[in-house]
This record gives C-alpha cells, sequence and structure tokens, in this order.
C-alpha cells in the first residue's frame, strides 16, 4: 500500500533527519511507530502524506507518488495530526461540508463512532476541548473509511476511559484492505492494539516487525533475579527486575513496549541483532 | 473523473470555503463599508470637496486596490498556519480547485462586492449634505478608465496573491515590501538603461512613462495611442505571470 523508497530528508539548513530510508506498509495491519523526542516520526509522518518533500527517493501510495498531493490518493487517505485545526462548526457542520469529499464516507459510522467517543455532535469543535476536538476528528477519520488512516499522537489529550474506547475502535474498525499507522511516544497507549513495531532511530527505521515475531524471538519477565540468565537489557522496578531475554523456549510472553523501546534506544546491539535476523537463524 | 478540475467537487470546496470564513468576510465587509462612509464624509464636511464624478472615481480605485490587496494577502492565511495548512492541503480537491476558490474569492468575488458597497457608502455620502439641493450623480463603473483600472488591480492582485502564498505571515506588509523595493530599483535601472541608450542623462522615470532630460532639455513621451495599449499589456502579461507563479508555488507547499 505504502512504499517509502531510499527516502532521505532534511528541513532546510539542518542535518539529514533520514537517510536512505526504506520502508513498506501493507493492508490490513495496524503499524505503531514509535521514536524518541526528535526522531522525526511527524516529519516521516508528512513525507508519507505528501505534506513534506523529499530530498532524495520517494514515497508511493498504490504506486502513485504522495508529494504530488493528486486528489485520487488524497481521497483514500485520512491523516490526524497532532495539533490538529477544527473550524468554528458543529461536527454535523462539518460532516454537512467535509463528508463529501470522501467517496467512501460512512455517515452512520460517524454518528456511531461520535457516540461511542461521547462527543456531543451539535457542540462547536472549536469551543471544545482539546481532547474532544481530537475525539471528534478521529470519529471522522475512521468513518472516511480511507484504505491509509495516519494518526500523530492520537491519544495525547484523551481522558482514560477515551483511550480505552479508542482501542476498542481502532480494533473493530481494522479491515483486510486498511492499514493504520499510529506514532506516539507514549509506548502503553499501544499496548495490545498494534500488530507490527515500527522504531525511529537514528536517522532510519531500526525494528520492522510483527509483535508475532517479537514474541517468537524475544521473552519478557520480571524476575527476582537475573544472575544466571541470558539477559539482553533489563531495568529495575519495584517488582524486580523486567527483563528482555531471548525466545529459547518458543513460548510467549506479552510485550512489554516500554521496555523494548528503551532497550533498542539505547542502542542495544545484541538485541537488534536478533530482532533483525531471519526467522530460520534462530 | 477529472482529477484537476471537477465541477462538482469545485462547487463542495467553494461551499465549504464560504461556510468556514463568512463570518470573518461580512465583518470585513462592514469595516470597509465604514471606511467608505467615514471617507466620504470627511471630504465632504471636512474637506468641503465636491463629490464630482472624477473624485468619485479616484475614490473607487484607491480603495480598491488597498482594500482588495489587503483582502488578498489574508485569503491564503490558512497556509501560514501549520494546523490549518495541514487541513487545508491533505483535503481531496487538486490544487488548482482550492487555488480557483482563493482566486476567485479575492478578484472576481471582491471586485463585485467592493463596488457595491462602494455605491452604496457613495449614495449615502452624496445624499447626506446636498448643496443648493444639488446631488452630484454616481461615477459609471463601466467607463473606459475605470475598466484599465481594474487591469492594473489585477496586477496588483496578481503580485498581493502571489505573496500570499509565498509568505507565512505579515503577507501584506512583506509583500507591500518587497513590491516598492523593486519598483524603485526598476525605476532607478530604468534611469540607467535610458541615459546609456539616449547618451544624455534623463530623470528617474518609471519604464514607458514619460522622458525628461536632466537640465533644461525637452520633455519626450510615447505618443499616447501606443503608451497606453503598452502599459495594459504589459500589466495583463505581469499578471497573467504571478498568477501562474502563485499556483506553482501553492504545489510545491510544504508543512
Amino acid at each position: 500500500m505504502l512504499e517509502i523508497n531510499n527516502l532521505s530528508f532534511s528541513y532546510p539548513r539542518k542535518p539529514l533527519l533520514f537517510e536512505d530510508l526504506n520502508l513498506a506498509l501493507g493492508d490490513g495491519h495496524i503499524y505503531g511507530l514509535l521514536g524518541k523526542n526528535g526522531a522525526g516520526k511527524s516529519t516521516l509522518l508528512k513525507n508519507m502524506i505528501g505534506l513534506a518533500f523529499p530530498s532524495r527517493g520517494n514515497c508511493l501510495f498504490n504506486g502513485i507518488d504522495v508529494s504530488g498531493r493528486p486528489v485520487r490518493m488524497l481521497e483514500d487517505i485520512f491523516f490526524i495530526a497532532e495539533d490538529l485545526f477544527v473550524p468554528s462548526l458543529t461536527p454535523v457542520q462539518f460532516l454537512g461540508n467535509t463528508a463529501g469529499f470522501y467517496p467512501n464516507f460512512n455517515q452512520d459510522s460517524f454518528y456511531g463512532y461520535l457516540k461511542a467517543l461521547d462527543v456531543d455532535p451539535e457542540g462547536q469543535m472549536s469551543r471544545q476541548s482539546y481532547g474532544q476536538q481530537k475525539k471528534a476528528m478521529i470519529a471522522f477519520g475512521l468513518a472516511s473509511n480511507a484504505s491509509l488512516l495516519i494518526m500523530d499522537e492520537p491519544t495525547n489529550g484523551l481522558d482514560i476511559p477515551s483511550k480505552v474506547q479508542f482501542r476498542k475502535l481502532i480494533a473493530s474498525v481494522q479491515t483486510e484492505s486498511r492499514c493504520i499507522v499510529i506514532s506516539t511516544h507514549q509506548v502503553r497507549d499501544l499496548n495490545s492494539l498494534i500488530d507490527t513495531l515500527l522504531v525511529l532511530h537514528d536517522r532510519e527505521i531500526v525494528v520492522n516487525r510483527s509483535m508475532d515475531e517479537i514474541t517468537e524471538k524475544l521473552s519478557f519477565g520480571i524476575y527476582p533475579d537475573t544472575f544466571d540468565l541470558p539477559v539482553l537489557y533489563e531495568e529495575e522496578n519495584i517488582q524486580g527486575k523486567s527483563a528482555i531475554l531471548p525466545n529459547t523456549t518458543g513460548e510467549f510472553s506479552k510485550v512489554d513496549m516500554e521496555l523494548l523501546f528503551n532497550a533498542i534506544i539505547n542502542g542495544n546491539e545484541a538485541l537488534l541483532e536478533i530482532l533483525k535476523a531471519p526467522q530460520n537463524e534462530l | 473523473m477529472n482529477y484537476n478540475f471537477n465541477m462538482s467537487r469545485f462547487g463542495r470546496l467553494f461551499v465549504k470555503h464560504t461556510v468556514e470564513h463568512y463570518k470573518g468576510y461580512l465583518m470585513s465587509l462592514a469595516v470597509l463599508i465604514g471606511v467608505l462612509v467615514l471617507g466620504g464624509c470627511f471630504l465632504v464636511y471636512m474637506v468641503e470637496a465636491r463629490l464630482d464624478k472624477g473624485l468619485q472615481s479616484a475614490f473607487y480605485m484607491m480603495m480598491l486596490f488597498l482594500a482588495g490587496t489587503i483582502f488578498t494577502s489574508t485569503v491564503l492565511n490558512d497556509l501560514g498556519d501549520r494546523k490549518k495548512a495541514t487541513a487545508w492541503l491533505t483535503l481531496p480537491a487538486s490544487h488548482f480547485e482550492k487555488y480557483l476558490v482563493a482566486w476567485v474569492y479575492s478578484l472576481l468575488i471582491l471586485l463585485v462586492i467592493y463596488t457595491a458597497a462602494f455605491y452604496l457608502s457613495a449614495y449615502f455620502v452624496l445624499h447626506i449634505k446636498t448643496p443648493n439641493g444639488h446631488t452630484e450623480g454616481l461615477f459609471n463603473v463601466f467607463e473606459k478608465r475605470t475598466l484599465q483600472m481594474w487591469l492594473v488591480y489585477a496586477f496588483l492582485h496578481s503580485v498581493a496573491f502571489y505573496g500570499a502564498v509565498f509568505y507565512e505571515r505579515l503577507h501584506f506588509i512583506k509583500t507591500g515590501f518587497v513590491f516598492f523595493i523593486s519598483l524603485a530599483l526598476l525605476v532607478i535601472l530604468n534611469k540607467i538603461m535610458l541615459s546609456a541608450l539616449l547618451g544624455r542623462a534623463v530623470e528617474f522615470t518609471p519604464p514607458f512613462a514619460n522622458i525628461r532630460f536632466s537640465g533644461d532639455g525637452p520633455e519626450v513621451s510615447l505618443a499616447d495611442n501606443l503608451k497606453e495599449p503598452y502599459m495594459l499589456w504589459l500589466v495583463t502579461v505581469l499578471a497573467v505571470i504571478f498568477w501562474i507563479a502563485a499556483y506553482w508555488r501553492l504545489k510545491e507547499k510544504q508543512v
């Protein structure tokens, strides 16, 4: 669905943010894009939808170069920015003058999502809280039925019940023909939601693995002591030591996203080697 | 389906733009009428000027140049705001359709609304003070001279429109600054070139205007029947160039 080929990007008079970055995103997946502050997550998303142009390489959506922002591409992509703009309209009014631009928009679904996220369809969006504005736009984005839904920090500003509802909604709208990309620094919000993890670090995608592959290769657990264990990465906490080990038993454990992310950005080469290794090398 | 221009999509975009901006536009219109009435009253009461058709026509053009370029500089304000620009650029409509909505609003609709507002204000001002029971008639906006001035306005619009796309903030001030600096440089360059061509020092003069030699030399001018078409062709061609440049600049806009 989305293909990034040898993409290099830098802002004017700034060093390269990405260099020869390659990435392919397929239908039927929910990708979680993680990275430190300033790693370039938002910029990568902007490159994906043609809001920023690469200095080298390209980004193709179903074979179309996104930098031209053609209508047939925009009709099938919905982007929810971290800092989003809402006009001085109610969700119902916004629906009336914007839904028509999206050929697959479903009005009933829109009202359903608004209800699920507890957003007043008759309340003026610009006067609502940031969280309510975000939820209204998430509802609109989901109802657009765009094949590619890109969300930059969608859970920022959402209260805890709304985050739960958001996860439920995302899981419920996912289909075989849809691709969802969620960028966030709140890694816990992605727990049990994403099926593929992307980690952007040091100008490249250092991890692009499905959650199943990760659990096949790595084992996560909390141990009172890790003295004689082949620990790849560990952090002490109140319960003992949270650790990542190579999965040698074939048993699946629940991925501790925060621990994994910390291990990766701390440059844990051994762990990265295991993640990058093809399946049959284990 | 034509992806560059589709009438139904353009209509939707036009309606969306109107619904989201009409409050601001109505307020701007009220301010414009206020300025026109106040300006007219100032001329009638303070200066005690006779608002004949010539003065009306001059006042009409001066205010059109000012109000029109200010409005044009703001019509693409959304592009200067990262949040609004993201929403605007990712809306499924072509660049051409988005460009056209802003162009139609800032040139055609503005011209119609401004002219109506001017007539309304002029009618009011002309009837509040009628010396000896005599009321001045309203000037005809379709006179040849006014139509020619519309072409000059089209040129100023194209410059302001390009500035609206090019700059991210303070569009009007930055565009005006660059415009007047460029104009000054053009006048200086014109003097240097004319002096070199004619072998005599000439006074500062813009292109296509009369040539005056320094000292007691004669004043030379192009024949009027030649000068006017040259000027009109020049501003028309320049307007088209700036409109096209603005379109390509819009296509290359990044957030």
